[in-house]
């Protein structure tokens, strides 16, 4: 019996994560009918530059062309994204027809939005709680009309975040290894990744916290004895552990080499990377919080439907209602059974404060580096945002979820404990 | 509700807690399809391009006008925008003819816009100023390194080499939207003078690219109405048509013009004139 209670529980699981994820991957899609926007029309163009100079475009010619750029944006503005020139050069060279990089850049996206899904699930353990992510992704998820990051900029953000989410992953791996060695492994490639992040757009060296809260869930779902708030002071002391050595060289060895080398050293530093603080800085912090929030970039004339809008309309009201029966169904169940073994105690309070730390480190971590731009200070408002804005809404799709999760719970437990009776 | 149904007070509870995670569903489904739509729009505003990008790609894959264009030789357009798909690398992708650069005009010319055929000023001599000005390019520049730091496959190295570009042809060459559904190009050689930009009018010819089946005007260049050449559809359905200048030139309001072998590089504006 027990057997076929978790088939079906399992069947509705994958039903209504093929049902969410489905409505999510048609609303990246929506970027088919976009063309070449932003930087990615000259950046488009430099594949055919390269092989116009130099009469070939080799693989090496694509190479020696990006670390070129790369080391004129070292030594003259004391930027370090390497990455960004070689995928970006090497994306553009390899996926010349639109419709070839336009897949690229939805498939990149997909993946970001999968991998959230994954870490929430390692997060809280809960199918009920990464689905309702999955789900709020197509709500937060909104393409911009200045500086679009799902659009443009050579899949930038989206790569960026592959790589911080494979980072948190492999840290949460490293902390729940009980293994030291195993978990020192796990810990380095979890720094490699951190730091090819970093490597890919400088934003990766604030998500840091990200990486503390997943490498402590890990370690606090290893200890059975967890019961109180002073436990949880001996867990964050862990972060002095072997396994998360490799991931604090990590952010300390980029932060040092572009901090203490690379800007003190640049020869041209543009206004646009000098950092400050004035009473603008509050202005630009406050208005891109709420940049992750759903309909925030609405704008006049948005509410006009065109056919193929209605048709998958219709299409998303079908599949939304069929997902969340069946996602209901699961969580009564489980709301049924928590109830009855009285689960809920101090270790899900810890899981939900750093998992709410979590998602306030990508909500809050794009305003902050805004708020320190003189760049920004008279530009960014309530509708003008930068490429951040995508890990803004990643971080809001989470924060959603936290209390869609705990709002349908609520709406459920009544009827739970009435059948109790 | 037949699962709640063992009595009154827990059946009503168990509707008022599912009409609550109804409308949660409800305002979910609703915002998403207005941000499915609105994500839609903002893409679809980004399209703006497309026509001129496929245009661009019809006429220097698809059309013959560079037939008589040579490695080496130079473009100077008053459109070309390095930004965009204008280039002389994506030319060289698309026809195989490696430019020695195309310019924007303000490169070879920067004094242009000052510099008025009505107040008798002249732009001297485009060889020169465009050749002297190739060892400054800097687009697709990277310093070789190691065992390729000695090569001489640099394409801007070997045209700034002494006479390297003797015997190249410099064209004026143009593409834009002449009007929404109608992409215009022309190219014409221009003549050997140090002390003028001429070009060879009688040896101009353009190509219209139209996503209409027809052309809807007859395209003119300096006041002068051009002659059908010869139309193609091409693969993507467009209609590519090939344009020259007449033997007895007619203005666009039909009357005769003075038959002009050569034109000051200035007066090419385009206009249109009415279909018979």
């Amino acid at each position: 019996m027990k057997e076929v209670i978790t088939y079906f529980r399992l069947h509705r699981l994958l039903s209504t994560y093929i049902g969410l994820g489905t409505i999510w991957v048609i609303n990246v899609s929506s970027i088919f009918r976009s063309s070449w926007a932003g930087d990615d029309w000259p950046i488009s163009q430099t594949p055919f530059w390269i092989q116009w100079r130099y009469g070939a475009l080799t693989i090496w010619n694509i190479w020696t062309e990006a670390m070129f750029w790369n080391d004129q944006w070292m030594k003259g503005a004391g930027r370090f994204y390497p990455l960004t020139w070689i995928e970006s050069r090497f994306v553009f060279s390899y996926l010349m027809e639109l419709w070839q990089y336009k897949t690229y850049q939805i498939t990149m996206l997909i993946l970001a939005g999968i991998l959230l899904v994954v870490v929430c699930y390692l997060f809280s353990k809960s199918h009920s709680f990464s689905i309702l992510v999955l789900a709020s992704l197509s709500l937060t998820v909104q393409f911009r009309r200045d500086f679009d990051p799902h659009l443009a900029f050579a899949v930038m953000l989206p790569s960026l975040l592959i790589k911080i989410l494979l980072a948190v992953i492999l840290a949460y791996f490293a902390g729940a290894e009980r293994r030291k060695t195993v978990g020192t492994v796990l810990g380095f490639f979890a720094g490699v990744i951190f730091f090819a992040a970093m490597s890919t757009y400088e934003f990766g060296f604030l998500l840091f916290p990200m990486l503390v809260c997943s490498f402590l869930i890990a370690e606090i779902s290893n200890d059975r004895k967890l019961t109180n708030a002073s436990t949880l002071k001996i867990h964050v002391s862990r972060l002095l552990s072997i396994k998360f050595l490799p991931i604090v060289i990590s952010w300390i060895g980029y932060g040092l080499y572009v901090f203490a080398y690379l800007r003190p050293n640049a020869v041209a530093i543009s206004g646009s990377y000098v950092l400050g603080l004035s009473m603008s800085s509050f202005k630009v912090f406050f208005s891109q919080l709420i940049m992750g929030l759903p309909l925030v970039s609405l704008r006049q004339g948005d509410l006009s439907f065109s056919t193929l809008s209605l048709v998958i309309g219709a299409v998303f009201i079908l599949i939304a209602n069929l997902s969340f029966k069946q996602l209901f169904l699961v969580m009564q169940q489980k709301v049924a059974r928590d109830e009855i073994l009285s689960k809920e105690g101090d270790r899900d309070k810890f899981y939900s404060y750093f998992l709410l730390l979590f998602s306030l480190t990508m909500i809050l971590s794009p305003g902050l580096m805004m708020s320190m731009q003189p760049t920004w200070w008279n530009r960014a408002d309530f509708s003008h945002t930068y490429l951040g804005v995508m890990i803004t809404e990643f971080g809001t799709a989470v924060l959603i979820a936290y209390l869609l999760n705990r709002v349908v719970i609520n709406n459920l437990k009544p009827v739970i404990l009435k059948r109790k009776n | 509700m037949s699962r709640h149904s063992q009595g009154n007070e827990l059946t009503l509870r168990g509707f008022k807690s599912n009409i609550v995670n109804r409308r949660i569903v409800a305002l979910f489904v609703v915002i998403l399809i207005v941000n499915f739509n609105h994500n839609l729009r903002v893409s679809n505003e980004n399209t703006a391009r497309n026509f001129q990008y496929k245009s661009w790609q019809i006429l220097t894959k698809e059309a013959a006008l560079f037939k008589d264009v040579k490695t080496s030789d130079i473009f100077i357009s008053n459109n070309q925008n390095d930004a965009f798909e204008t280039n002389a690398g994506s030319f060289y992708a698309n026809t195989g003819i490696r430019l020695a650069y195309l310019f924007n005009t303000s490169s070879v010319f920067p004094n242009i816009v000052d510099c008025q055929l009505s107040t008798n000023c002249k732009l001297g001599g485009v060889r020169q100023k465009s050749i002297s000005t190739i060892p400054n390019l800097t687009r697709g520049t990277f310093v070789p390194k190691r065992n390729d730091s000695k090569r001489i496959d640099d394409w801007v190295g070997i045209n700034s080499r002494p006479g390297a570009l003797d015997n190249s042809t410099i064209w004026a060459f143009d593409m834009f939207l002449l009007t929404p559904t109608t992409y215009f190009s022309y190219l014409a050689p221009f003549l050997d003078n140090e002390t003028e930009s001429r070009i060879d009018f009688t040896a101009l010819r353009a190509a219209t690219v139209t996503n209409n089946q027809a052309n809807e005007f007859i395209p003119a260049i300096a006041n002068v109405c051009l002659i059908q050449d010869g139309e193609t559809k091409t693969i993507s359905n467009f209609l590519l048509t090939y344009w020259k200048v007449p033997v007895d030139p007619k203005s666009p309001s039909g009357t005769s013009v003075t038959e002009r072998e050569s034109l000051d590089f200035r007066e090419i504006q385009a206009g249109s004139c009415v279909l018979k």
